[in-house]
């Protein structure tokens, strides 16, 4: 089930908040059973047969929180537990995700014959298994209370606002929430306009950048003109930033609807001057997921070598690129960045280039646009292609047609994709001293004009893609 | 007054109040579904059931196939959902777009012209095997001395004043170009209304909907007035009554002001490009009719009387329906696999024409001329083929009308 669908919207969400404020209000215990059974539902709508597979998943990871809980101070079964448990929900992921992969490419550096069977990938996998392993070490490292109740454990890992498309939720994030938390007007309300500002993101900007994207990746370098290559790029750079902050925005406002406090997952990438820095604003909850899971365990920066810092950062990237999917182009991403990464760890590069403003934001907006290349193209040879004719180096025409049309029915869409990238509304709102009637019915009026023409755009049936499908 | 003062100076207040308005929102619109539509979609999932049982589907698709099947009746059945479709439209003129995408990108991708008529887009396609197929048609026929005439319906847009914004390309002029050259190449007699329009100095926008891809009422009447003079002139084979029933005085012509939101309207409401106005003609002299509609293989229906009373179906011209309705379909009701016309008042000629959405308003003047007309689509008979039809049957003339739109790969003519 899509939240940027009617279903969702008008039947899937009022039911559950009748339920939970309703009969259920006064009973954390049968509201925390409603969300489980309402989470599992919401995934069971699009994965009838998965969910069985995720319903394993949560028992057993329940298994290994109690066990580690049981363990701890045992360090060696302790250890024994931990590592069982990342077996497990690496086995399952690996299989789901990885295999067909795996097969393929064995077939075809060694050529052999090994038959490759076609699995389907559960969606959100990444997410719940992430979430799966979370829960575990958090217990583990005493973040937050083993949950003897396995539907609570169920819960936290199923939840629907976070469950098909994140934000990775930390198991210390919400534990406490878990078991105690307050509902209140204040913070339902904000969730409601959270959740109208996702709606809008991804209904009104990101499914629009996506029409020119398509249209960019779908067509043969052969043809496409260099205008029209960086049009479909910047538009593809709106469209996953968009969709994927959208989706957390809903996230964030669904939770705070029924009282959970999701922590943010985006904080406009889109005015980096580092790559490090563009990854302290992009998909947070995934770049933080590695650094406390992987990163620091491995000793971080804080190490003695620079060889063995590149190996940590080595090691952080090559997983963030293969977690966004099963194909070398994601592998060649998070490769790009590792490159990057270490590159300014090792020049010192906010020192050293601070103060060139906007050299380093080109250079940084370069080289996060060429990685969208990488990230949206069907294989590395397209990527190259698609990035030479970005440079002139394909002999296209330099512009067409088609980028007049596009960016002529596009054009509204591209500007408001651009002003929502930089915290320019923000900024100013702060600035307007004077907050009078007009102010105040500028501010309703807008949360409900997003809010119609999206239900306006869901209703009519326009392009609506779900990009997680690799997730 | 006090509220609005704290509305001013209260954020939370602002907050609060859209979520009011939120909840009222989506319970309403959820509840109002369900209790004006709660039982089409019922009805709907039930058969999608119940075709997939027949179909034996694993339990995963036929679940799927369950979900999927009341997401859609659920988004069709919204409750108010023409309202939001005419807020889409509306936005969408707002910002000046003349491309509205859909779900289904490739099909059903509205283009609004520079003389504010849509369409739809278009594709390249290779018809070399259609034409074949028509080739052999002709040849077929030929040895039964039927006569055959291949009619080229006019398209929406102008071969010769393309209106289609900068970027965007026709291609059904393109098809229809191709498939006129083969059949000529093979000595079809073939009629291409477009170069009509151009030789009668007719405005080309005139003969079309702004809102539907379909030729209007007068248009197609003048294009029954082409083709049958020339059955007239040129073929060997008894035409009745010509010079009567192609003298526009001898008809009713009654004109409907904005009342018609055609097909490509209906995806985009009617703020995106207005509402169409609508032309009705029928005879204003004696008629007499038996008809016979075959719905299906088993379900046929038979009407008596005059031209009125078995050709126009009178739900489509009720002026206090909505403009969503189908006016274009006021003759003959729709598309069907076969009709079989018999006018009564007329002795000999015998044709078949085999059409598309193009002769429903086409294929009633027609029968005018002839004892029987037989309407035949290739598209939903599917009893059997158009050649075992002409086996069983034997015509003065076959006569195809089609629009560019519809070109299919697999017209039967082998």
């Amino acid at each position: 089930m899509l939240f940027s669908s009617v279903v969702f919207i008008f039947f899937f969400l009022p039911a559950v908040l009748f339920m939970y404020y309703v009969p259920f209000r006064n009973s954390i215990k049968l509201k925390n059973i409603l969300l489980l059974f309402a989470s599992l539902g919401f995934y069971a709508w699009g994965e009838p047969v998965f969910v069985l597979i995720m319903i394993f998943s949560i028992i057993f990871n329940w298994f290994f929180g109690l066990l580690v809980d049981k363990y701890r101070e045992d360090k060696f079964k302790s250890r024994l537990v931990i590592s069982l448990m990342v077996v497990f929900n690496l086995t399952i992921i690996f299989i789901f995700k990885y295999l067909m992969f795996t097969l393929e490419n064995i077939n075809y550096f060694f050529k052999t014959n090994i038959i490759v069977p076609n699995i389907a990938l559960p969606i959100g996998i990444s997410f719940f298994t992430f979430q799966n392993m979370s829960y575990v070490i958090d217990v583990y490292r005493k973040d937050g209370e083993v949950q003897k109740n396995p539907l609570y454990v169920g819960l936290y890992i199923s939840f629907f606002p976070q469950l098909i498309a994140g934000p990775i939720v930390r198991y210390q994030t919400i534990a406490e929430e878990v078991n105690h938390r307050k509902e209140n007007i204040e913070d339902f309300s904000q969730g409601v306009c959270r959740f109208i500002t996702g709606l809008g993101k991804k209904v009104l900007l990101a499914n629009n950048m996506a029409l020119i994207a398509d249209k960019a990746f779908a067509m043969g370098t052969d043809s496409l003109s260099v205008s029209f290559a960086w049009l479909g790029v910047i538009a593809y750079a709106f469209q996953i930033f968009f969709d994927f902050s959208g989706y957390s925005d809903m996230a964030i406002g669904l939770g705070r609807m029924f009282g959970f406090h999701f922590l943010e997952n985006f904080n406009y990438p889109y005015i980096s001057r580092s790559i490090s820095e563009f990854w302290r604003r992009w998909h947070i909850s995934l770049s933080t997921w590695f650094r406390d899971y992987v990163y620091f365990p491995l000793g971080g920066s804080r190490v003695k070598t620079k060889k063995r810092l590149v190996f940590n950062l080595f090691v952080v990237w090559s997983l963030t690129g293969v977690w966004h999917g099963a194909n070398w182009t994601f592998i060649l991403w998070g490769f790009l960045y590792f490159v990057l990464i270490s590159f300014e760890k090792l020049v010192n590069f906010k020192d050293r280039f601070g103060k060139y403003n906007v050299l380093t934001y080109i250079y940084t907006m370069f080289f996060v646009l060429m990685g969208w290349v990488l990230f949206r193209a069907d294989n590395i040879s397209h990527a190259t292609e698609y990035i030479k004719v970005m440079l002139g180096f394909k002999g296209t025409s330099i512009f067409d047609n088609l980028t007049i049309l596009y960016f002529n029915e596009y054009k509204y869409f591209l500007l408001f994709s651009a002003l929502c990238s930089v915290p320019i509304i923000k900024w100013l709102s702060t600035k307007i001293k004077n907050k009078n009637k007009l102010y105040s019915f500028g501010y309703v009026a807008s949360y409900l004009i997003i809010f119609i023409l999206s239900i306006s755009y869901i209703i009519k049936g326009t392009y609506n893609p779900f990009i997680y499908f690799n997730f | 007054m006090k509220l609005l003062k704290r509305l001013e100076v209260d954020k939370n207040l602002k907050q609060y109040l859209i979520a009011v308005i939120f909840i009222l929102a989506i319970f309403s619109f959820g509840v109002s579904t369900t209790l004006t539509k709660g039982s089409d979609i019922k009805q709907r999932v039930i058969t999608a059931y119940k075709n997939g049982r027949a179909n034996s589907l694993s339990a995963n698709q036929l679940l799927k196939g369950v979900i999927n099947e009341f997401e859609s009746s659920v988004n069709q059945n919204f409750y108010k959902r023409l309202a939001f479709v005419d807020i889409f439209g509306g936005f969408q003129r707002l910002l000046g777009k003349n491309v509205v995408n859909d779900a289904d990108a490739v099909n059903s991708t509205v283009y609004k012209m520079k003389n504010g008529q849509l369409t739809l887009s278009s594709y390249p396609r290779d018809l070399t095997s259609t034409a074949k197929n028509v080739v052999a048609l002709k040849k077929y026929l030929e040895s039964k001395s039927t006569e055959f005439i291949y009619v080229q319906a006019p398209h929406k847009v102008s071969k010769y004043d393309n209106q289609l914004p900068v970027g965007l390309e026709d291609y059904n002029n393109v098809k229809a170009d191709e498939m006129l050259e083969l059949l000529k190449e093979a000595n079809i007699r073939t009629i291409d209304l477009r170069e009509e329009i151009q030789k009668d100095n007719i405005v080309h926008e005139d003969m079309f909907y702004i809102t539907d891809h379909h030729w209007k009422t007068p248009a197609a009447f003048w294009g029954y007035c082409k083709v049958i003079e020339y059955i007239d002139k040129n073929l060997d084979i008894p035409v009745s009554n010509v010079d009567v029933t192609t003298d526009l005085n001898n008809y009713f012509v009654e004109e409907y002001k904005d009342c018609f939101l055609g097909s490509q309207g209906r995806r985009v409401g009617k703020l995106y490009a207005g509402v169409d106005d609508y032309t009705f003609i029928h005879p204003n002299f004696d008629t007499s009719y038996e008809m016979v509609y075959h719905y299906s293989h088993s379900t046929t229906k038979e009407f008596t009387g005059s031209f009125y009373d078995v050709m126009v179906k009178e739900e489509y011209l009720d002026m206090t329906a909505p403009a969503s309705t189908n006016r274009y379909a006021a003759y003959l009701g729709g598309d069907y696999p076969l009709l079989v016309i018999e006018n009564k008042m007329i002795d000999e000629g015998r044709i078949l024409i085999v059409q598309d959405s193009f002769g429903l308003p086409f294929s009633p003047f027609m029968s005018l001329n002839f004892a029987y007309t037989e309407v035949f689509d290739l598209r939903h008979y599917k009893d059997k083929t158009l050649m075992e039809y002409l086996e069983e049957n034997e015509f003065d003339l076959v006569l195809f009308l089609q629009n560019a739109n519809n070109y299919e790969q697999n017209q039967d003519g082998e």
